[in-house]
């Protein structure tokens, strides 16, 4: 174990539209390394390749060329199962389009990750009960995700992710449909993961949010390059 | 158990993905085959045993041999026994005793009276041993030829019974004769007449003394030594009746009565009864399975039209940790409890239906008739055969829409219009 909890090396990714065709490259040579609580935030032009990444990150898409490492292990050696494993147990992913279950409740849909899960429910229904209260969602808690407002449900997509106190977080602009109280919730939220151990890759337009990251790097034209913080 | 937690997904409740419209229009098609299957076998069981008990009478220790039969082209003509093969017949290993039966050699008529009416009919008077008939006499009677004068025994057959009631049954409102109203009554006998070769008569007065199934669906019988008392002629011996030591013998006194020339035409009817039983069985198969291919169809085509609508449910589950065996899962639960809900709603559906099916032939068949059977009796196979195949056919259409639920990319579903 070296300390780094996910690790990009030359990782390159790109969408072939026909087999005939030359692949337009989407991320190229990629090197990226996240150490044990830190945050990173990677910003960029729309279109940059910024949800590729944590996709690829995740394990949820393969590289075409170089390798993803998490936590010690290297994604492409995994094989379904495990990958599925390290998931359950270490992800929490946020989406840029939340991905709510429309025919469930906010509880059901916080509590979604616990079906994967070897703790114990009850313990997980409280954690799902603080963080709806943390995240000011107590009072919908038993309604259905597809009456909320765009805010509400990426606090739910949020407590989601944030279920299983996961050790590497992967969000897609957490905070892109709040307004900047509701942010402030989710992004004090997110410091505290960090606090307790958790790394955070976060992408990012928010300034604030790039402001409270440990980093910024810019993903442009497939280049990831590193942005000096300036005081 | 938190290995299995994932199944609660499938947990029902309002709003689910597999709607409730989907899930009853699926299990009532499998409900349909099951209460087919269950209701054909469960009917097809009881009239079985039925007919089989009818054929082969109530003592299962009776072998009724016949002489094999002489064929001209399309015509079977029974033969006569001589005393010899009945003496070689008694020394059959396994065989107790055996009984004699003939038909009384002249003309008879059989004169009654029922419900105040008088009846007058032809007949086939019968003459068999004691001991065919012993079983089934009335308390206190005897079966033997009681001499010149005196009332002369006689046993009506079941058979007869049953017939004459279906007849009271349909034609008139008059109550059904049962052996207990029989037993005790009296009848004329005219010998030596019929209505179709008149002659010279004289009477003769009997007195039933029982009602047996052995002793054939011809006319009653009166005791084998009166019968050669009263005729004029030597009657004709055209069955035996084999008592064993062991019912479990019959196989083998029946291939030791086939080297002496004798059949056993009950046996080989229940033989053939059996057989038209396990046609009538397979055929009861054909429609259900008929039924649960149809509904497996629909069932895969169903299963396989959620899949795709819900790719980006999977897309997620398998994003917070979902193996792909485990959103394969997902929908054979799915198929899985269409299997168990058309099973349980097609069982409940074939109990009722049967019962009520049988209750209604019941009410319009003799009770003699029926001797105390249900006419509605499902094996405990046709349960196990119609669970299994439920179970098999919903597990085998459900197999392609899992399999396509397992290879489902989560980053390329993500990316589909929702």
């Amino acid at each position: 174990m070296n300390g780094s909890s996910l690790e990009l090396s030359g990782v390159g990714w790109s969408v072939r539209e026909s087999p005939r065709e030359d692949s337009s490259p989407i991320l190229e040579r990629i090197c990226l390394r996240l150490e044990a609580g830190e945050w990173l935030a990677v910003t960029g032009p729309s279109g940059g390749g910024k949800t590729t990444l944590l996709s690829v990150a995740a394990g949820l898409l393969k590289p075409t060329v170089g390798e993803v490492t998490v936590f010690g292990r290297q994604l492409s050696r995994l094989s379904e199962n495990e990958l599925s494993g390290l998931r359950a147990s270490s992800f929490g992913m946020i989406f840029q389009s939340f991905h709510l279950d429309d025919s469930r409740n906010t509880r059901d849909n916080i509590l979604l990750p616990a079906y994967f899960s070897q703790r114990p429910w009850f313990e997980l229904r409280q954690r799902a009960q603080e963080l709806a209260r943390l995240l000011e969602l107590e009072d919908h808690l038993d309604k259905r995700v597809s009456v909320l407002s765009g805010g509400q449900r990426q606090r739910v997509a949020v407590a989601r992710a944030l279920l299983l106190n996961p050790k590497l977080i992967l969000a897609d602009e957490p905070t892109g449909a709040l307004d900047r109280p509701t942010g402030r919730l989710v992004l004090d939220l997110l410091e505290k993961e960090k606090a307790a151990g958790a790394s955070l890759l976060t992408v990012t337009h928010d300034p604030t949010l790039q402001e409270q990251a440990d980093r910024v790097m810019e993903l442009e034209g497939g280049h990831l390059k590193e942005r000096v913080q300036t005081p | 158990m938190s290995r299995w937690r994932y199944l609660g997904l499938e947990r029902p409740r309002r709003g689910a993905r597999f709607r409730m419209r989907d899930r009853v229009l699926c299990s009532l098609g499998l409900a349909l085959g099951v209460l087919f299957l269950i209701v054909s076998w469960g009917l097809i069981a009881p009239a079985q045993e039925l007919v089989r008990s009818k054929i082969l009478g109530s003592l299962p220790d009776r072998i009724r041999a016949a002489p094999s039969k002489m064929s001209l082209g399309p015509l079977a003509v029974g033969g006569e026994i001589s005393a010899d093969t009945a003496q070689r017949a008694a020394s059959i290993p396994g065989v107790k005793a055996v009984y004699r039966q003939a038909h009384f050699p002249e003309p008879s008529q059989l004169h009654a009276r029922y419900a105040g009416e008088g009846l007058l009919t032809d007949l086939v008077l019968e003459m068999c041993d004691e001991g065919q008939v012993a079983d089934e006499l009335a308390s206190g009677y005897r079966f033997t030829d009681p001499g010149p004068g005196k009332e002369i025994p006689a046993v009506v057959p079941s058979a007869i019974l049953d017939l004459v009631n279906s007849g009271i049954s349909v034609n008139t409102k008059l109550p059904q004769l049962s052996r207990d109203a029989l037993i005790g009554k009296h009848f004329t006998l005219y010998l030596g007449t019929s209505s179709y070769r008149p002659g010279v008569y004289r009477t003769e007065r009997c007195i039933i003394v029982g009602v047996s199934d052995q002793i054939g669906a011809g006319g009653p019988a009166i005791p084998y030594e009166a019968g050669l008392r009263l005729s004029k002629e030597a009657p004709k011996l055209h069955a035996l009746t084999l008592q064993l030591e062991d019912p479990k013998l019959s196989g083998q006194v029946v291939l030791s009565m086939q080297a002496l020339g004798l059949r056993a035409p009950r046996m080989e009817i229940a033989e053939r009864v059996d057989g038209i039983a396990s046609l009538l069985k397979i055929l009861g198969l054909l429609l259900p399975g008929a039924i649960l291919m149809v509904t497996a169809l629909g069932l895969t085509s169903t299963l396989e039209l959620q899949v795709t609508r819900e790719r980006q449910l999977i897309a997620l589950y398998r994003a917070l940790g979902a193996t792909p065996g485990q959103t394969a899962g997902l929908y054979l639960v799915r198929a899985l409890s269409v299997a168990l809900t058309g099973f349980v709603a097609g069982a409940v559906g074939a109990f009722v239906a049967g019962r009520s099916l049988a209750l209604f032939l019941e009410s319009k068949l003799s009770p003699d008739l029926l001797a105390g059977v249900s006419l509605f009796q499902p094996p405990l196979a046709s349960l196990a055969l119609a669970f299994v195949f439920c179970l098999g056919v919903c597990l085998l259409a459900g197999w392609i829409p899992a399999r396509q639920a397992a290879k489902v990319e989560p980053a390329q579903a993500f990316r589909e219009p929702g």
